[in-house]
């Protein structure tokens, strides 16, 4: 632990990409404990930038933008720091405003700066031109000479960034090279993996894609996204070992898929369709039986509605087979049923708001009303949408206008009230400060005085003890008492009772009393010496507030001469304009979203219908071969 | 088989993703506009209301902890002369930017020039889980400027518990 005296102030700065994030250390002062001091810029920079960063990680893009935009206007963070504008550009890039981040990240570049900054400025600008699909620059860039001298993390992201373009490109073999440094045992590496075995085998390498898929199986990680790519990895694996005809190797894929996971109804009908082609039917009937018995929305429970009744066929069951055809058309009947249930709710105005999370800083994808949307069905069919990257941008941009339409609409409340407490400031201010004005003057003067007598006080306490004036050094009896008897024994002589016996006795007494003045006059002195410090202090407090009220009066001045009301009235058409605006904005994504998820939700009716016509139409078959076999037995009989 | 060949389209869409309509009409624009002009508007109104309210020389408490403790801070109670001014209850992800470095602006108002006494609260849990509530007060003079105090929430190790360290400065 660094000493409490004397420790550099550090605030950790992180930098985020996507998922991942690090933190680099800015250091801003020497942190000496010497009591209250002045505010430099370093120390001020160190409080306003540290609010940037509790915003920043907890996820208040929009409040960290606008803090770090206020500080800049305010001229706080300028061309010399650096880790503001690193962090500006970051922001921007994750708040959707690319050309913002482009302008800082090359006036970043054009500068004199830390090798490190420099490196770190170069990656957040590749990040910028890989996401937004300019693969070939962000390549350049990531390739080059200017990316060296990065940190481990950034270094490994600068990795994933080129496997990914490579991957892209088709180019595996430089991918691999990248993707083998990406250790496999973070989520990064993971997902990398994966892209890439399905990418490999996309483009017709097969046996190397599955490798990686495989591979993956074998990979650690217990989170629940580390389980679903495990799943989905064996699926797709799998899936491939099917379609080349290596059905054992299939089963044994497919088998490490979760019963319970995101993909097991994928799995069972993938497992069922293996054991079929291997010609085992009686094994393949009780994994699509069993995917029957799931959520009817789902494509391939759908697909399994089909297979088992003609599975059945196959085996002979021809009752069987009726009645696993009747219940499939019935279980198609109800999803239509649903899904036209979902057209017309997405159809309402507001389904899009109604998609929001509760928390404004929430960034995750998961709607509001999930078990709603469950219980309708509507989220099986449009989980391929939720799912899809173009679509949660766009939900995305919906969040962030949705937000600025509740920022718009709390300045709008506020603006009046704004206004309002302007002008009660200015009747008051005109009310009362020619008046404090005036006073002020002679509460200085009077200060001033307390001053002077507080020091000469301070100053003329001996740092010693004199006995040649006892009552100095008394406390406040015995002081009382020195003055009566002192001031007896001067008299004495010309009062009544001036005896000799009277004048021994309060010689004893003086002496006695001296004695005790005595006793305790170095303690007294201390206490007299502080009290006079303490004076002091009350005094410099005293001195602060009407140097505090000085100021006041001056902040007043300035009030009451400024053009602050107009300021604030003239806010009020740009809110309402940015308001109108946001609204149309939202209209028109809600409307764009609603075509896509309609699109989607059509094309599933579609399939459906589809799928009840063959039900149909496989139940009068049945139906029909039955009815002729009777006839042929009549017939025959 | 025919009877599989709707399979094989699921088979497809498996491996791959999913293809959405993207018809933007100008629409990514009118996105990017939209949000400079709101960044603008609230920077704008964030300054005029700061000159508004805080004209006059304000007092500002900020809260921190030590980088990585392992003792979690639960919530804080904050009053200044006996008048309670703040309370905040954190959450994991605001704890989290706490331990991370952030600074948490938790008091911000005009106090009288002159001495204050702060009296702050905390409750934490310990490594342990067990929780633990302890006070401490701070004296300050406020002055012509504006006056800040950072109450640094920090680990006393020897106790597995936090202990308050305060920093001051004055702004002229």
């Amino acid at each position: 632990m660094i000493p409490r005296l004397f420790r550099p102030c550090l605030l950790a700065v992180c930098i985020t990409a996507g998922a991942s994030s690090h933190a680099a250390k800015v250091e801003f002062f020497d942190d000496i404990d010497m009591g209250p001091i002045p505010l430099g810029v370093e120390e001020h920079r160190y409080l306003a930038f540290g609010e940037v960063m509790f915003d920043f990680y907890r996820h208040a893009n929009f409040d960290a933008i606008n803090k770090l935009l206020v500080n800049q206007h305010q001229e706080l963070f300028n061309e010399d720091t650096d880790y503001a504008e690193l962090l500006l550009g970051d922001l921007y890039v994750t708040y959707g405003l690319p050309g913002n981040a482009e302008v800082i990240f090359n006036r970043l570049l054009k500068k004199d700066i830390l090798s490190r900054t420099r490196a770190q400025t170069w990656l957040h600008k590749a990040a910028l031109h890989y996401r937004e699909g300019n693969l070939e620059e962000a390549a350049m860039i990531l390739d080059g000479d200017n990316v060296k001298g990065l940190e481990a993390a950034d270094e490994a992201r600068r990795r994933l960034m080129l496997a990914n373009i490579l991957m892209a490109e088709q180019d595996f073999i430089g991918a691999m090279d990248y993707l083998n440094t990406v250790p496999v045992d973070t989520d990064e590496g993971r997902y990398a993996t994966y892209n890439m075995g399905v990418a490999m085998i996309r483009a017709g390498h097969a046996d190397d894609g599955l490798q990686l898929l495989k591979s993956l199986l074998k990979a650690g990680g217990n989170s629940d996204q580390a389980l679903a790519l495990r799943d989905r990895a064996a699926l797709a694996a799998g899936l491939t070992e099917i379609r080349n005809g290596n059905l054992e190797s299939a089963r044994s894929d497919l088998r490490q898929v979760r019963s319970d996971g995101p993909f097991s109804e994928d799995a069972l009908l993938a497992l069922g369709l293996a054991n079929y082609r291997a010609g085992d039917i009686k094994r393949a009937l009780p994994l699509w039986l069993e995917a029957v018995r799931r959520n009817s929305n789902h494509p391939s429970v759908q697909e399994a509605l089909m297979l088992a009744p003609r599975a059945y066929e196959e085996l002979g069951g021809m009752p069987q087979a009726l009645a696993g055809y009747q219940y499939a058309a019935s279980q198609y009947r109800e999803s239509l049923k649903d899904i036209q249930r979902a057209i017309n709710r997405i159809q309402e105005s507001g389904w899009a708001e109604n998609l929001l999370p509760e928390d404004v800083n929430e960034t995750g994808f998961l709607p509001a009303n999930t078990d709603d949307m469950a219980a309708g069905g509507e989220l099986s069919y449009l989980y391929k949408l939720f799912s899809s990257n173009a679509f949660s941008q766009r939900f995305e941009h919906y969040r962030q206008i949705h937000q600025i339409k509740s920022m718009v609409e709390h300045w709008q409340r506020s603006l009046p009230a704004m206004q309002e407490s302007y002008k009660i400031q200015q009747a008051s201010l005109n009310k009362y400060l020619p008046h404090v004005r005036q006073s002020v003057s002679e509460q200085i003067r009077r200060q001033e005085q307390l001053t002077l007598a507080t020091d000469r006080l301070a100053n003329n306490i001996p740092n010693f003890v004199d006995m040649s004036a006892p009552e100095d050094v008394a406390n406040p009896e015995q002081a009382i008492m020195w003055n009566k008897v002192d001031g007896l024994a001067r008299k004495f002589g010309t009062i009544p009772g001036s005896s000799h016996q009277n004048a021994l006795r309060l010689r004893r007494v003086r002496g006695l009393l001296l004695w005790d003045i005595a006793h305790q006059s170095v303690e007294q002195r201390e206490k007299q010496i502080q009290d006079a410090a303490t004076l002091q202090d009350e005094n410099r407090v005293l001195a602060e507030r009407i140097a505090a009220v000085k100021q006041q009066i001056r902040d007043a001045t300035l009030r009451t001469r400024d053009d602050l009301g107009t300021r604030l009235a003239s806010q009020s058409q740009r809110i309402e304009r940015i308001r109108v605006e946001t609204i149309k904005t939202l209209e028109a994504l809600e409307k764009s979203m609603q075509n896509d998820a309609l699109e989607l939700l059509k094309s599933n009716q579609k399939k459906l219908a589809d799928q009840l016509a063959e039900a149909h139409l496989s139940i009068a078959r049945i139906q029909d071969t039955s009815v002729s076999g009777d006839k042929n037995q009549r017939t025959s009989s | 088989m025919k009877a599989f060949l709707p399979f094989c389209g699921a088979l497809v869409l498996a491996l791959s993703s999913v293809a959405v309509a993207n018809n933007d009409d100008g629409l990514s624009e009118q996105i990017r506009q939209l949000k400079n002009e709101a960044l603008d508007l609230n920077r704008d109104l964030t300054l005029l209301e700061r000159e508004l309210i805080y004209a006059s020389p304000q007092t500002n408490i900020f809260v921190s902890v030590d980088v990585g403790t392992p003792i979690r801070l639960v919530d804080i109670n904050l009053t200044i002369d006996g008048d309670h001014v703040g309370y905040h209850f954190y959450t994991d992800q605001e704890f989290e930017s706490l331990t991370k470095g952030g600074i948490q602006r938790l008091y911000t108002g005009n106090l009288a020039s002159g001495r204050h006494v702060l009296e702050a609260t905390i409750t934490g849990y310990d490594p342990l889980g067990k929780d633990y509530q302890k006070t401490t007060t701070y004296t300050f003079t406020k002055g012509a400027g504006r006056k800040m105090v950072e109450m640094q929430v920090v680990d006393d190790l020897n106790k597995q518990q936090h202990k308050f360290e305060f920093r001051e400065w004055n702004q002229q």
